[in-house]
């Protein structure tokens, strides 16, 4: 085999190897490439190693200009930009996404092992496009997206911004191009009156591959939702918002009765993508069941309830 | 694949070597630098018996290339003995009884020192989370969670 191992320090560096390099794979933290590469599943060509570049690390907000009032609570608002090498441990470990978006950093402490957390990456998660990435489902709710650069052979350089939803394709795959790569997740600061939950179903506590995980982000006036983020992961071929789901919601009053009725419409819409499966007959029952709960864990962390 | 020249600091001694840029960080140690003390066990993140640290967290040595290491400062299980004394950890697993055939006892040592160095005084359920990602097929994990409480000030 005669792959090349290229470690860049800096990101237009990186973009340079990547344009010259079309069938290179980006390394991240490696729990996913290096255990493909030594079963030799993994891509057999050059590999392009991130680890070192400090502008693809670390989280950050940038301020808008004008504090909003909610509730009487004064809050800044702004984008939050996470770069594609955070580990899950820096995400667990951040103040500011503790505060303005905890739901990631509740789906980052379900991924894998303390070990896979210091060194997997949320670029790695979304660009790796498991179905049940955890990470996913929490960023799908907080409608972010995702900074893509390359390096044109004049060296300008390109940025395309896309929704995560358009990034993700399918299974496996995304709508990142063979001289592109993921420099930054970006959302905005969510309103102080949105409330989160993040679940996963696994077969057991650590290093469990989701079964099903979800999130969702909702807002309430008394107890009427007035505006639904919905998510399921693992359940189709990527992690998706369940539109029908957020649709009949919206508008109605939490009861027990319309929560069930949720998650029925989410399980008929599994249904419809995946068609009947060995695994159904777990997994519909359950995906009602645990549409349900997750709408109900997101309503309770409210504060207008 | 052509040799990377990579710097790091090995369990305080700098080392500078040329290495094969698909070789594990697991490998490097065991098989170039023969620190046998890391054990390689399922060879894909899953069981932890490879822990080391790598600038203070712990990792599983056999999802690093050894090219990521530049740079870094690594500790293996080499290093938790000083001057011929034992680490209050290693003392503690012996004393409650926390090895039994022992090929997990490396990783659960370098995990549960990961643990106390970022945070002296862990909870019992803080240490659960610190050895989730090692497994043992012997002990039943209790004497190994009493051991790391016993090594707690």
């Amino acid at each position: 085999m005669s792959r090349a191992y290229f470690q860049p320090a800096a990101l237009e560096e990186a973009l340079r190897i990547r344009r010259d390099n079309g069938e290179a794979s980006l390394l991240a933290g490696g729990t996913d490439l290096v255990v493909a590469m030594r079963h030799d599943r993994g891509p057999a060509g050059d590999v392009i190693d991130l680890s070192k570049i400090l502008e693809l690390k670390g989280i950050q907000e940038i301020a808008d200009s004008t504090p909003v009032t909610v509730n009487g609570i004064h809050k800044m608002t702004g984008k939050i930009r996470i770069g594609p090498m955070t580990t899950f441990t820096e995400i667990m470990e951040s103040q500011l996404l503790r505060e303005a978006a905890g739901i990631l950093c509740e789906a980052a402490e379900t991924v894998g092992s303390p070990q896979i957390r210091n060194r997997g990456t949320i670029g790695g998660n979304l660009c790796n496009a498991s179905a049940a990435a955890d990470c996913i489902t929490p960023l799908l709710c907080l409608n972010a997206a995702v900074e893509l650069q390359s390096l044109g052979f004049d060296g300008s350089k390109c940025t395309r911004i896309l929704p995560l939803e358009t990034f993700l394709v399918d299974s496996k795959k995304t709508d990142l191009r063979s001289d592109e790569i993921l420099t930054g997740i970006l959302f905005q600061r969510p309103a102080v009156d949105m409330s989160f939950a993040f679940q996963k179903i696994g077969r057991r506590n650590a290093l469990a591959i989701a079964r099903l995980n979800g999130s969702c982000a909702i807002r309430l006036a008394g107890n009427t939702v007035t505006s639904l983020a919905f998510a399921l992961g693992a359940a189709t071929s990527k992690p998706e918002r369940i539109e029908r789901a957020e649709e009949y919601l919206t508008g109605r009053e939490l009861t027990d009765e319309d929560l069930a009725a949720v998650g029925k419409r989410a399980a008929e819409y599994v249904l419809e993508q995946t068609g009947v499966r060995a695994s159904s007959s777990y997994k519909l029952p359950v995906i009602e069941r645990f549409t349900a709960s997750l709408i109900r864990a997101a309503a309770e962390r409210s504060t207008t309830l | 694949m052509k040799k990377t020249k990579i710097q790091f600091v090995l369990n305080g001694k700098s080392v500078s070597m040329d290495v094969d840029p698909e070789t594990t960080l697991l490998s490097l140690l065991r098989e170039e630098l023969f620190l046998t003390g890391t054990k390689e066990g399922c060879g894909s993140g899953e069981c932890g018996a490879c822990t080391v640290l790598m600038d203070g967290l712990a990792v599983n040595s056999c999802l690093v290339l050894a090219p990521q290491i530049n740079g870094t400062e690594i500790l293996t299980i080499e290093a938790l003995e000083t001057d011929g004394k034992l680490d209050r950890l290693q003392q503690s697993f012996i004393d409650h009884h926390a090895v039994q055939c022992g090929f997990c006892t490396p990783g659960m040592l370098m995990s549960a020192k990961a643990l106390l160095l970022k945070n002296p005084r862990p909870t019992q359920e803080e240490i659960r989370i610190a050895l989730s990602g090692n497994l043992c097929r012997c002990t039943g994990y209790q004497n190994i969670i009493a051991a790391v409480e016993g090594a707690v000030d």
